[in-house]
């Protein structure tokens, strides 16, 4: 229903109310009678109101229900052992939600693949500089940390030497003992990549990186 | 029924010059308009009927004598007479004299009124408790039951409930709407039940 049907069915309103003054109700009277589709709806509208007094018992019923539900304050509410028992249930219920959007949202943000420049055995590489030398794409990182019972995850962080943010990644080795860390692109500059167990004091391995 | 004239000028003419077919369309077009401006002036239902007959009579005798000066306001001529008779008939204190003898009575412009009203009323009550049990707000349904039912000024309604107009207009608009749906879908499965059976 748009406005300039409301308008004019708020004038019908008016007219079948008594509301309108003797002008207006000329108006409206020679509206209707030359106007045979503006009848059809003012006979439509009176009918509505007509069924709404018609129905007055219902409404006073629907109301009074409404009026006998006895409304507690939340403080008084949450006391009730079957409150509180259903506030856990929906806490726990979001939880998991929550936990299973993350791993949603991770699963997509890999979905639709990433072009990978480069898989690096780091400590694997014989060369005599203590320096990884990459470009600033996209490259896989793996780092044999050796195979663990406890299957304790590991930290890596890469963290720059000059400029540049600090990145943080907790990942489980894999049963190889791999771990593995995909790099931003766009990094540049000398980087050091610390690998250690989760709560370790000392790093298992340090490497130095450097992204052209 | 169809009629060869196009608007209310020509009716008055024809009237004018003798046409007694122009007479019935001139019934057909305005009488249940008439009828319920009276009505809704404050007329019961037998009162109304008198005065709406009285206002076909006047006007038909007036047209046959001689035609209206502009006869592109003949809606305008009859609400004239209309709603002079019923300032009248209020400062009366004895009933209007009916006239059962009259052959405008004969043309029984409402036959079949009042089964076509109960009808409708049985519909639109049926539309009501369906709109009230889909409407679970309670100041909602306050808000109709103010406006409709009390009759209270829109403005009022809204100081009363603690209203913006927005709101109000929201409420009022939506049931209208869905009054109107829910009559059009009863109108509808009453014309499928009509094929089905026939």
């Amino acid at each position: 229903m748009n406005i300039r049907e409301n308008e004019s069915e708020d004038v019908i309103d008016l007219y079948l109310q008594g509301r309108l003054d003797t002008k207006e109700l000329e108006n409206f009277e020679l509206r209707m009678l030359e106007d045979p589709q503006f009848f059809k709806k003012v006979r439509q509208v009176e009918l509505m109101h007509a069924a709404f007094k018609d129905q007055k018992q219902l409404f006073d019923e629907t109301l009074k229900a409404h009026r006998s539900v006895k409304v507690l304050p939340f403080t008084m509410w949450i006391k009730q052992p079957m409150s509180l028992a259903a506030s856990l249930l929906v806490v726990i219920g979001l939880a998991f939600t929550g936990i299973n959007y993350i791993q949603q949202v991770d699963e997509l943000n890999t979905r639709a693949g990433y072009a990978v420049n480069s898989v690096i055995n780091i400590g694997q590489t014989r060369s005599s500089a203590s320096e990884v030398i990459l470009t600033s794409g996209v490259h896989l990182l793996q780092v044999d940390v050796g195979i663990d019972i406890e299957q304790t995850p590991f930290v890596l962080s890469l963290l720059p030497l000059r400029d540049g943010d600090s990145m943080e990644y907790r990942v489980m080795p894999d049963a190889n003992g791999i771990v593995r860390l995909l790099t931003p692109s766009g990094l540049s500059g000398p980087y050091q990549l610390k690998v250690q167990r989760e709560n370790g004091l000392e790093p298992v391995s340090s490497y130095q990186i450097r992204f052209e | 029924m169809q009629s060869s004239y196009e608007n209310s000028e020509q009716i008055a003419l024809a009237i004018s010059q003798g046409d007694r077919k122009a007479e019935s369309v001139l019934l057909e077009r305005y009488y249940r308009t008439v009828f319920f401006i009276l009505r809704r002036r404050g007329n019961d239902e037998e009162q109304a009927r008198d005065l709406c007959q009285e206002t076909f009579r006047i006007t038909f005798e007036r047209l046959r004598e001689k035609p209206l000066a502009e006869p592109s306001k003949l809606a305008a001529f009859m609400r004239s007479i209309a709603v002079n008779l019923c300032i009248a008939e209020n400062r009366k204190t004895e009933r209007r004299q009916t006239f059962t003898n009259s052959d405008i009575v004969e043309l029984a412009a409402e036959q079949g009124l009042d089964q076509f009203t109960n009808l409708a009323k049985e519909r639109a009550a049926m539309a009501i408790r369906r709109l009230l049990t889909e409407l679970t707000s309670e100041r909602d349904q306050k808000i109709l039951y103010r406006y409709y039912i009390d009759e209270i000024d829109k403005k009022d309604i809204c100081a009363e409930l603690a209203l913006n107009h927005r709101h109000f207009d929201k409420v009022i608009s939506r049931a209208r709407t869905r009054f109107k749906q829910l009559i059009d879908a009863s109108e509808q499965e009453a014309v499928l039940e009509v094929v089905r059976g026939g």
